[in-house]
Order: structure tokens, then sequence, then C-alpha cells
């Protein structure tokens, strides 16, 4: 037997730890694609049934606020849709923040809230983002309040059906309701696989707030009960990411939060790598640091299926963005060095390799395939699709409206995209923490 | 901001105030009949795909015995008609033997392609696949001997190569495609004969062969008797192949 393992001395010990991370990395991910699945095929029904109502009973006063920082492009359109909501105007007060601009931010919103006494424009120094919102907090005299990001924008019924939703669930425990989030205007390829990413994120939304498990408040249009996130002392200034923070500080309070399903928001999504790295990197770090912060609720029964599912999931998703690396090195890009120090053999003369190869693609060859692992990676992507196709009925979306192309990359390349970025974000993060130890 | 053991050291504050009702937590729910069910599908769907993959794999291996048994068959023919050859000393049958060589030669190393890959694909040992490689390596030594008896007694116009290899070997992928582009180029007229060295301490025959040609490192050609260490690039290889072809339209004039 020993003969036998020396053998392959070498490999072997690499073979093995990649093969136990595939392995362990598709259980998981079909664990919780099935489980996640199971409640939705159970909701479904309900789903359907789901009053769209925007029928208010009495209308609560709304404070709505939108901290903008270098944001003169867009920062009118934003304000423009808050104006353009179907929600009486005595009953709304808005609080546009410039938070420092180098540009003319102020300037657009001075301009623009000329003879609209509902409107108020509150300017400092640059603080950051949970300051500025924090300062307008204490102002705002809202029972709810909204937070607007000055690169989104509201559909006119948005506020209604956030309002209709929270009076039938009739619920005060409620402590946030969130939007559905779609992505505005898509126009590059990375845009538009955004698009569908937002979209399915929508209908986990959904599935997610069935079982309390929301764990981020969207910055465009998530609507607080101001005595509550008051109570919890306000934003943490010093999160980076202070829509996920609060999040998990609700649900550690044992407050609810909520997926207004069809409350559309939009909000303008990277439309290049560059800016696309930047956002995730700050929000994939971010939640690396409230699922350390809050670490507590890790398969804590106390949190019922948040602790249970999404804390645990929420780990996993890290555990299983470096396996799809390690995989993805050793599958491609390994072969691919391969190949090239074979090409660099021939001289390169590929075509004429390439043409006096005799392929002899048989039945043996078919039968190469580890079955094992393509069986469990096609029910991953039947799940997948199913998600995919339920997520577009869901948000009343036509599954090509951004083309069919996108679909491609976002089923192949696009995770093991953001898996790398949440690689450098977990580097960054052990970083930083050895440097605090 | 209100930290977890602040919260435990406050008394429960009257309720009728939304903002005080935090401490209930009766309305979380715990799912505990999906985790269950997701988990018995999961086994399921897991289990379903290891039945596949086992049952796949033993048809596998179930080709690869039937691709031996055919070998095998012709081998046996090839032999009689060298034995017929040499009792007789008939030179009309040489044609037939020449034929007959090249076209087992080319299936075999069809399949040995096969082989080679399913070798590459597979994660773990197994001793299965110890033993099919071993078959292989000894179809391979066979028919390297009866090529070089057969070419000189019937005077074939071909050219035979043993090639040494091992696993652990950086060049060696290198010398593999450079052998497999002549292959493709040349056909039948190069026959390839490739050692695993690897298989030594399960094969006497590797010891054997590996202390005639004295081969220490790896890749090592054997063409025609010459050893060349370290393999051959393509220009040189193809210097060598085409100086031992008398009759090759793929060579330089």
């Amino acid at each position: 037997m020993s003969a036998i393992a020396d053998y392959n001395q070498e490999w072997f010990p690499m073979n093995v730890f990649v093969s136990i991370i595939i392995w362990i990395s598709y259980v998981v991910s079909l664990y919780f694609s099935i489980f996640l699945l199971l409640v939705y095929f159970d909701q479904r029904k309900s789903f359907r049934e789901e009053k769209r109502g925007v029928e208010i009973v009495a209308y609560p006063f709304i404070s709505i606020l939108v901290p903008a920082k270098n944001e003169e492009k867009t920062i009118e359109k934003t304000l423009r849709s808050i104006d353009n909501l179907d929600y009486p105007r005595e009953k709304i007060e808005v609080f546009a923040i410039n938070d420092g601009s180098h540009d003319q931010t102020e300037e657009v919103i001075r301009r623009f809230i000329i003879n609209k006494p509902h409107f108020t424009l509150l300017s400092h120094p640059n603080r950051g983002k949970a300051a500025s919102l924090n300062r307008a907090l204490a102002l705002a005299k809202g029972d709810f309040f909204a937070c607007l990001d000055a690169d989104s924008f509201v559909h006119p019924q948005t506020l209604r059906k956030m309002v209709a939703f929270y009076q039938r669930e009739n619920d005060p425990t409620i402590a946030i309701i969130t939007p559905a989030m779609k992505v505005a205007d898509p126009q590059t390829i990375l845009q538009k696989i955004q698009w569908l990413e937002y979209l399915v994120m929508i209908l986990f939304g959904r599935i997610t707030s069935v079982l309390h498990s929301l764990y981020v408040a969207p910055g465009p249009f998530s609507l607080y009960q101001t005595e509550i996130i008051r109570s919890l002392g306000g934003f943490d200034e010093k999160n980076i990411t202070e829509d996920q923070e609060i999040a998990y500080r609700v649900q550690l309070q044992q407050y609810k939060i909520r997926q207004c399903f069809d409350g559309y928001v939009y909000t303008t999504a990277p439309a290049t790598l560059k800016p696309f790295y930047h956002q995730r990197r700050r929000w994939y770090l971010g939640s690396i640091l409230c699922l350390h912060q809050y670490r507590e609720m890790i398969a804590n029964k106390k949190y019922g299926d948040f602790g249970l599912m999404q804390m645990v999931k929420n780990t996993a998703g890290y555990f299983l963005a470096v396996a799809g690396i390690t995989i993805s090195f050793y599958y491609i890009v390994l072969p691919l060095l391969r190949m090239m120090r074979r090409a660099a053999a021939i001289n390169y003369d590929v075509i004429n390799y390439a043409l006096h190869f005799k392929s002899n693609i048989n039945v043996f060859t078919f039968l190469l395939l580890d079955f094992k692992l393509v069986f469990l990676l096609i029910s991953l992507f039947i799940i997948g699709f199913v998600f995919f196709y339920a997520a577009h009925r869901n948000a009343g979306e036509k599954i090509h409206k951004a083309g069919w192309f996108p679909i491609f990359p976002y089923f192949v390349g696009y995770y093991l995209l953001k898996g790398f970025i949440l690689l450098i974000s977990l580097g960054q993060f052990s970083r930083s923490k050895k440097i605090k130890w | 901001m209100v930290t977890p053991s602040e919260e435990e050291n406050q008394e429960p504050v009257e309720n009728n105030h939304p903002a005080k009702r935090s401490r209930d937590k009766s309305w979380r729910t715990i799912s505990t009949d999906k985790y269950i069910i997701a988990g018995v599908i999961t086994a399921l769907i897991f289990g379903l795909g290891l039945t596949l993959g086992l049952v796949l794999e033993d048809a596998r291996y179930g080709l690869v015995q039937q691709v031996n048994q055919d070998q095998e068959v012709r081998y046996l023919s090839l032999q009689l008609q060298y034995l017929f050859l040499s009792t007789f000393q008939n030179d009309n049958s040489c044609p037939i033997l020449a034929a007959t060589l090249q076209e087992t030669i080319a299936d075999l190393s069809a399949s040995l392609n096969d082989v080679i890959s399913f070798e590459e694909k597979k994660t773990y040992d197994d001793a299965r696949k110890l033993s099919v490689e071993r078959r292989y390596l000894l179809d391979n030594l066979r028919y390297w001997l009866l090529a070089k008896e057969s070419k000189k007694k019937c005077n074939l116009d071909i050219v035979s190569v043993v090639y040494f290899y091992r696993k652990e070997c950086p060049a060696c992928a290198g010398q593999g495609t450079i052998l497999t582009y002549y292959k493709n180029l040349l056909g039948d007229r190069l026959l390839v004969f490739p050692i695993n060295i690897d298989l030594i301490e399960h094969e006497p025959m590797v010891k054997i062969i590996q202390s005639q040609y004295n081969v220490t490192s790896f890749p090592t050609l054997v063409i025609d008797e010459t050893i060349y260490e370290g393999g051959a690039d393509k220009e040189q290889l193809q210097n060598i192949i085409c100086s031992s072809l008398r009759d090759a339209p793929q060579c330089p004039e």
C-alpha cells in the first residue's frame, strides 16, 4: 500500500486538498440553496396572494434624509424623485445634506428647494455619511424616516406602498422596511449583470424577509421607525457600511426588518470594473466587520432563523469564496499555464498541431468526466436557474430585458469576480486584525 | 450604541412603547422542518451523484477491459504472423505484417491517449488504475520489440521512439506535445512507445529496459538504439526522424 501512496507523492496532497474543498463547498451551497428553495415553494402561494395595496389609514409624518457628497450630476434627479412621491406634501419633510462637497452639489440643492418649504438644506464640512444622517436624524420630526443616497431614485408609489405595508402588518416592532432595489437604466455589460443580480437579490430579500433574516437595510430608501433607531443610538459613525451595521444591530435587539417586495428604488450601479471593485470591496469589508462585530448571533438559537441560517450562511459565504477561487485556480489557471508551456515546446505551431490532430471523442472521453461532481454541479445550476426565473417573475421583469448576453457572464464568471474581491477584502480584514492584536 | 452586555443589565421597561419592546423574541421562527428536509434532499442528491459516479466508473473500467481484450487478440495475430515469417523465411507476408503492425500500434496509441487523460483526471489512487497502466506499459514494450524485429526482417520504413517519462518531470509535458505533434504529422511512420518510469516498483520490465539504456534523467528518448538524454526539441527531433526515414514527404529535402 505504501508503494501506491509513494507513487503520487507530490500531487497527492494537493489533489486531495482541492477535492475536499470542492466537495464541502458544493454540499454547503447545495444545502443552503435547497433550504431557500423550500422556503420559496412554501411561500409561493402567499407571495402570489400578497396584497399590493396603497391604501393608507392615516398618513404618518415622514422625514427623508438625502446625504450627498460630490453628487452634482445626480442629486437633482434624486430630489425630483422625492418631490414626485405620491404622498401628501404636508406629511413629508426632506433634509438634503451636503457633506463637504467640492463641486456644485450645494448650489444644485439650493436652486432645487426654492419655493419648497418642506425641503431643508443642511451643509457641513465632510463628516461621513453616517454622521450626516445622524445630524439630520436629530432634527427629524417624522414617525418614520427614509434615507436616499444621491445616486438613487425612488418610484412615486414606493413610500405609499411601504407605509401601507407597515399598516397592514400592524406591528410596532418592525424597525426597518427595506425596498426592492433595481439597477437604474443599465447600459454597460457590467451594469446589466448587476441588473440581473439585483433582481435575484429582491427575491432572496423576500424569502429572507419571511424568515425575519434580512441583514442589510439598503442605503436607497429603507424606511426606519424613528423612535426605535433613536433609542438604538442612531447610525454607527465609525462603520464603513452603516446600512449593514444598523440592520445587524436591529436584529441583535430583536426588532423586525421586513421587505416591501414591490417598493421599487432605482440605483446607479457602477458602469466599469474600477468603481465596481471599490464599491464591492467597501461592501464586503463592511460585511466582514459587521459579521465579526455581531458574531455572537452566529448559530445562536435566540435569533431564530437569522442566527441559525442567515448568520451561518453569511459566514459560510467567505469560505465558499475562498474555495471558489482555489478551485478555479486549480482548474483554470494551472491548466492554462500547462497549455502555454506545451505550446512553447512546439514553437507555437499550434495550427499544424490542431490540423493533424485526430480527435477521438468517444464514449471513453464522455466517461472521463467526474460524474459525482458533475451531478452536484448540475443540481446547483438547476436551482440557480429556478431562482433566476422566479426572481424575474417576482419583480415583474422579462428575463431578456437587459439582453440575453449578460446572462452568460452572470452565471459563469461574475461570482468568481465577486469571490476575488471578497478574498481581497478578507485579506485586508485579517491584516487589520493582526495589527490590532 | 447599546452593546449586548448593557442590554442584559437593563431591567425590562414598560411594554407600551414600541421602542422598548425589543426583549420579546417570541416572533422569531426556527424552520426546523425545512432544515431537516433540506438536509435529506442534499443527502439524496449527494447519494445519487455518488452512485451514478460509481456505476459509471465501473463502466469505464469495463471499457478499458474490452480495449485490452481487443489488443490481446490483435497482438496474438501479430505475433503469429511474425512467427510464421521467421519459420518459413517468406518475405511475401512482410506487407501484411507491416500493415497489421502499424494499424495495431495506431490503435494502441489512441487508446493510450484515453488512458493517459483518464489517469490525469483521476484525483485519487487505485489498484485497478495501476493494473491498467501496467498493462499498457507491457503492450507498448512487446509492440516495440516486435516493431524492431519486423523492421529488420522486412526492411520497413518506420521510425520507433521509446519515450521514458515520469509524472514529476517539468519538461515531459513539452516532450509529449512535440512527440504528439510529429505523430499527427507522420501518422503510421512514427511509432511512439511511452514508458512511464513511475511504474518501476510495480513492473520489473521497467527496471530491465531502464538498465538496458541506462536511463537516469527524464525525458529520455531512444530512437534506433541512440539515446537522447533530456529529450529533443522540435528541430532536433525533426532532424533525427527525417534522417532515419528513407522517404517522408513531410521532411524537408
